[in-house]
């Protein structure tokens, strides 16, 4: 019982570990998924042991390098999760909070039938629509449509041998905004051979921004999906619409 | 209960021994020995309460 009035009396301890706790679940759910998170996890390993290391056989030098370390720690962490960061006050952002819940079921149906339309018929595909977070120069590097995003567009913009057929198609606030839009690729080597540019181009984005990524294999007709850095294949038109809606409106762990 | 709290637990689990190790060390660095220092001062007001005089 003395434990517990002692633990009691000092409420404060807890109450910092536990903002302490929300703060690295916080950061955690930020970065998870995302070429930062091996980097960080990485130098923290690293710094972790041999700041032990400089303790333990009392290194004066080195513990004074960590000490002065550990006060340029947050300029080094704003650098090195700058995407992360704007994606996380993209998401609290006022303007964000009222417009989550907005109707998109039309767009989403436009989106999943094109899909499977593009997909039966074997015709490759990559389709981003931004969740919170705007990518300008993804936006930038295509052709401007600002155009309704309805299934007949959509299928048309990826049929063969057009000129606006290679690359990605960006959607924004249920319209088709670019077409042809160019993709970073992910740097990832861990990834199936079987996974061709397109799967890779996706990736890439999603590890980016938020936005959710789908993509048609022209090869297989395979489709898949890419949100924060996670690939999801094979996926029917069913699971296809039922992930774009969970993700769209945050119903699930996204 | 939401089934979500559960949710991804082994990463809620480490975030709180991550941020107790973080505070643990952080204090330390503040006040050393400060966990002995409380629990010092918590038996000694233990001990002041139960061998106080009575109120007359």
């Amino acid at each position: 019982m003395n434990w517990i009035n002692f633990m009691l009396q000092y409420w404060r301890w807890w109450l910092e570990i536990a903002i302490l706790s929300l703060m690295f679940y916080g950061i955690y759910r930020l970065i998870h998924g995302t070429r930062s998170a091996s980097v960080l996890g990485g130098l923290a390993l690293v710094i972790s042991v041999l700041w032990i290391f400089a303790k333990w056989l009392d290194l004066v030098v080195l513990n004074q390098l960590f000490q002065t370390l550990l006060t340029s720690l947050p300029i080094l962490l704003v650098v090195l999760l700058q995407q992360e960061i704007r994606q996380g006050l993209a998401g609290l952002s006022l303007g964000n909070f009222f417009s989550r819940n907005r109707n998109r079921t039309a767009t989403i149906e436009a989106i999943v039938g094109s899909v499977e339309s593009l997909s039966e018929k074997r015709m490759g595909a990559l389709i981003a629509i931004q969740h919170t977070m705007s990518n300008q120069s993804v936006v930038e590097s295509g052709v401007l449509l600002n155009a309704a995003a309805t299934e007949e567009l959509i299928e048309t913009l990826f049929y063969p041998k057009t000129p606006l057929h290679d690359g990605c198609i960006w959607i924004e606030n249920d319209k088709v905004v670019a077409a042809a839009c160019i993709l970073p690729v992910t740097q990832r080597e861990s990834l199936h051979r079987s996974l061709g540019l397109r799967h890779r181009a996706a990736l890439g984005l999603s590890e980016e921004c938020d936005a959710i990524v789908v993509v048609v294999s022209e090869e297989t007709g395979i489709i898949s999906i890419c949100h924060k850095g996670n690939l999801e294949r094979p996926l029917n038109p069913d699971q296809l619409r039922q992930r774009i809606t969970d993700i769209l409106l945050e119903r699930k762990n996204v | 209960m939401n089934a979500s709290f559960f949710s991804n637990w082994r990463a809620k689990l480490t975030s709180i021994l991550i941020a107790f190790a973080f505070w643990w060390f952080l204090k330390s660095q503040l006040e050393p020995n400060f966990f002995q220092k409380a629990w010092q001062l918590y038996t000694l007001q233990q001990l002041n309460e139960t061998t106080a005089p009575p109120a007359p």
